[in-house]
């Protein structure tokens, strides 16, 4: 499967000091897939971007790209292209001789460079600014002109730093889905790093999340969302109620869990312990309103209106608080004061030990 | 990274030629103090037994503490106003103080030298004001000196003192007003003290500036203001004495190093007034 | 407040009379009739710049200050140049001891200097040559083309050159390309520096110069010791005339380089 991969990597690891950023990484990127490293800051996934860019060397391991090591290759000699958090445009340069100046590195003829400059600006939908200055631009057409830039030579592998990390909502929304129209249109592999999950979620084939210099979870945006295989994954994706109780029973994948508001079943994502503590994660879109006797016990203290939906907060018997989130369709439920019971079903939720 | 190691020789000729025509020939002055005419420290010696070595270096030294108070006390209110005056007000005085921080110290000491003349400016000023009866000596003697080492230093404190000052966020002022003190206690306990910096850099660069000169007293200083500088000189020129000029050097060398690294301890060197 | 402001009035009013009316005094002087400084001069003339630029005396040192200048701020500029590259983007070790040790030429009593590369020259022969002045000046004005250079390049985004780097570009096309077009302003200012300060260059060039090879500070300070002459005040109006047209150049740079990163 290695030819179909355009990148490779094998136990890549790099530390600061003491400090271990990378550990041991194995990541492989399959060519034309988007392929998105999501964590916190200081998770790793700047560090194996810039690694993989040249720009920083790993202290172990190789990385392969299609096919080849790029060990002794610097930034210069490798197939990529990449757009940072900050433009990163050259000030002085045109938007013209910005995007025209990979190929002028290349040495390409200058009607060639025309040509594929106005092709490149086309594909981000600016024809006409080629002859602007950075500064004359605004944040979103200057990433745009970033990713003409970076794409113009159509390198093998595109490399992403958060390029919307600088951008206000809006704008942030509408360039993802640039991104994504230009990923389609050009077949192109993308290494895209992000802090912001909801942005993992909508542009990526594959999420490899980080933490701590690993990745914890290689998955499709759904896996992730729906069959989290870790504490830090499910919270990490997504809104997650965590209810801390006991394992009393664990038989065919499914856990039983004791807590105070009431008894409660999840599906296990890691080894557990009958008798430990441990937690489970449910999404609030997946809770219900039980009748009386089933499930855990609560009473409603809040109900906010987010226009889809009504998100009911409710504080269970030990304190924690549970998050409800109902389609406006549905009937109401109760009032603030209310007591309810919930529950859901057992592939819907997850259960880790501690 | 291959792109930093080749790099690195771009560094290589400046350092070279530092070497080569300045650290070498400073140093080979500097050793002088210790081996010639013969090696010991004899030199040092004669520097500390006879009077007119030791008059020269305290002079020096007086001098120099005489003009940095006085530069400072000077430059003070115009930084005062570049800071806290309006925009345009500052534009011009930059260009004030520019023009001549700019021009050659020669220039600047000839100039000075032509106003403090017996039928110069200021002394026609005086005398049609009717403040003297007779031109007073103002040239080659300590109050020419004093003259021109305050046109040629005066920008060196300035430019340290505004940057101190525009740093000052108005609102500390405003506190001390607000809490009780009145305008003088407030400039005193709290901006003077802010300024320090700018101060303590000024009047620094003032002093050490001020130790190594040699056209201005040469120029519009008397006998009796000869500074180390032009005592080096002489004894090289006229005596082709190497060791005594060494020992003077490494003497005026130490006093600078000292102040510079008092400079660093109180205030650090990232001060490269440009 | 008013007695403080009254006060700060007068006393900068002082400064400023103080700082440039030595400067003025002598511009017009230099336009003076009279064979003596005398000011208020007598009447127009501009005998002065014609003795000036008819005595040999003169002309030759000005051509010699020129030939020492333009070498020696084109080496201190190249030198200092690639030197500041080399420190601040590089990764050398004890970097900061170096760019210290690139600054001592500003700090040394200048005394100190003239006297020590007086006496290597005598072995080597390089007194009296232009060589050995221009060796002498290129080291003087390194450390003001190292100062401006590196500070323009410690502002600039050190990040530019990885850009360009991902986008193929090898080290020196990147510094020609991306890093020189931007730190051109501080290149060019500390240009002018450099050959201003070359031509007011004194003490140095005192020791180093002789009676056939002597820069034009050197030929005014003869004559000043000697006798006070108008014609010293049309070569220092001169040179006062320079000072304030790169002092204007440097200020129009400054200007353009911060509107170009807007």
């Amino acid at each position: 499967m290695s030819s179909a991969n355009v990148l490779a990597l094998q136990g890549v690891s790099k530390r600061y000091g003491t400090q271990v950023a990378v550990d041991a990484l194995d990541l492989d990127l399959r060519t034309g897939e988007f392929l998105t490293l999501l964590g916190p800051s200081g998770s790793g996934k700047t560090t194996t971007l810039m690694m993989v860019a040249g720009l920083q060397q790993p202290d172990a391991g190789t990385i392969m790209l299609n096919g080849a090591s790029v060990a002794d290759l610097p930034p210069y000699r490798r197939d990529i292209g990449m757009v940072f958090q900050h433009y990163a445009l050259f000030p002085h340069m045109t938007v013209r001789r910005n995007v025209g100046f990979p190929l002028e590195m290349r040495r390409l003829p200058g009607q060639e460079i025309t040509r594929l400059v106005d092709d490149a600006l086309e594909l981000v939908r600016l024809p006409g600014l080629g002859g602007r200055l950075p500064k004359e631009l605004s944040g979103g057409q200057q990433q745009r002109v970033a990713l003409a830039r970076a794409l113009v030579y159509r390198p093998a592998l595109l490399l992403m730093d958060e390029p919307l990390g600088a951008l206000d909502r809006k704008l942030r929304e509408q360039l993802q889905l640039e991104i994504k129209r230009v990923h389609r249109e050009r077949h192109i592999s993308v290494l895209y790093v992000t802090h912001d999950q909801e942005e993992a979620l909508t542009m990526s084939d594959r999420i490899a999340v980080f933490n701590h210099g690993r990745i914890e979870q290689l998955g499709t945006p759904e896996e992730l969302y729906d069959q989290p295989r870790t504490r830090f994954v499910a919270s990490f994706i997504g809104d997650t109620n965590l209810i801390t109780g006991r394992a009393v029973s664990a038989t065919n994948g499914v856990c039983e869990v004791e807590t105070p508001a009431g008894r409660l079943r999840a599906t296990t994502r890691q080894a557990v312990t009958v008798g430990e503590t441990v937690t489970v994660a449910v999404r609030p879109e997946r809770v219900s309103f039980a009748s009386q006797g089933e499930g855990l016990g609560g009473v409603v203290t809040d109900v906010i209106f987010v226009g889809t939906a009504r998100k009911y907060v409710v504080r269970l018997a030990d304190g924690t608080e549970c998050f409800v989130l109902r389609q406006v369709g549905q009937p109401a439920v109760g009032a603030i004061g209310a007591t309810v019971q919930l529950c859901w079903q057992a592939e819907h939720a997850s259960v880790f030990a501690g | 990274m291959k792109a930093v190691d080749s790099r690195t020789w771009l560094v290589l000729p400046a350092v070279l030629l530092l070497a080569v025509a300045f650290l070498g020939p400073v140093g080979w002055l500097l050793a002088r103090a210790f081996t010639f005419p013969e090696p010991g420290l004899q030199n040092f010696a004669a520097l500390w037994e006879r009077p007119v070595y030791l008059k020269v270096v305290g002079n020096t030294l007086l001098i120099s503490a005489i003009v940095t108070p006085i530069v400072v006390l000077l430059a003070f209110p115009v930084a005062h106003l570049m800071a806290h005056g309006s925009a345009r007000l500052r534009r011009w005085l930059i260009f004030l103080v520019l023009v001549p921080f700019w021009t050659s110290l020669l220039v600047r000491a000839f100039a000075t030298a032509i106003l403090l003349q017996r039928h110069g400016l200021v002394n026609s000023l005086l005398l049609a004001l009717g403040l003297v009866e007779e031109p007073l000596p103002l040239l080659y003697n300590f109050g020419g000196l004093l003259a021109g080492c305050v046109q040629v230093l005066l920008p060196f404190v300035i430019f340290p003192l505004y940057s101190s000052m525009a740093r000052i966020d108005p609102a500390y002022m405003k506190a001390a007003a607000t809490l009780g003190a009145n305008p003088v206690r407030a400039f005193v306990r709290v901006y003077l003290p802010l300024t320090l910096p700018g101060l303590m850099t000024g009047g620094i660069l003032v002093f050490i500036s001020t130790l190594g000169y040699y056209i201005i007293p040469a120029l519009l200083g008397g006998p009796r203001q000869q500074m180390i500088s032009q005592m080096i000189q002489d004894q090289i020129a006229a005596f082709g004495n190497w060791g005594i000029a060494g020992a003077l050097s490494l003497v005026l060398l130490a006093v600078t190093g000292a102040l510079l690294l008092l400079l660093q301890v109180t205030v650090g060197l990232k001060e490269i007034a440009r | 407040m008013r007695p403080w402001r009254i006060l700060r009035a007068i006393l900068c009013w002082i400064v400023a009379v103080w700082l440039l009316a030595p400067l003025v005094v002598v511009v017009v002087i230099s336009f003076s009739s009279a064979p003596f400084l005398q000011f208020p001069p007598p009447g127009f003339s501009m005998r002065w710049y014609g003795q000036l630029f008819s005595t040999p005396a003169w002309t030759n040192s000005l051509l010699v200050s020129v030939e020492i200048m333009i070498p020696a701020a084109a080496f201190a500029t190249v030198l200092g140049t690639a030197a500041s590259y080399a420190l601040v983007r590089g990764r050398i070790p004890g970097a900061n001891l170096i760019m210290a040790c690139l600054m001592l030429p500003l700090i040394v009593p200048g005394m100190i200097t003239a006297a020590a590369l007086f006496g290597i020259y005598r072995g080597l022969g390089l007194n009296g040559t232009l060589t050995g002045l221009i060796i002498g000046h290129t080291v003087l004005c390194l450390p003001y083309v190292v100062a401006t250079v590196s500070s323009a390049l410690r502002v600039q985004d050190a990040r530019l050159e990885q850009v360009a780097s991902t986008l193929g570009a090898p080290p020196w096309a990147a510094f020609w390309h991306v890093t020189l077009p931007l730190i051109l302003p501080a290149v060019v200012s500390s240009l002018l520096v450099a050959m201003i300060l070359t031509f007011d260059e004194l003490i140095v060039s005192l020791f180093v110069s002789s009676a056939r090879v002597r820069p034009v500070a050197v030929q005014m300070w003869s004559n000043l010791l000697g006798d006070f002459d108008p014609t010293i005040s049309a070569i220092a109006s001169v040179c006062f005339l320079l000072a304030l047209l790169v002092l204007l150049a440097d200020l129009a740079l400054r200007a353009g380089r911060s509107s170009r990163i807007a």
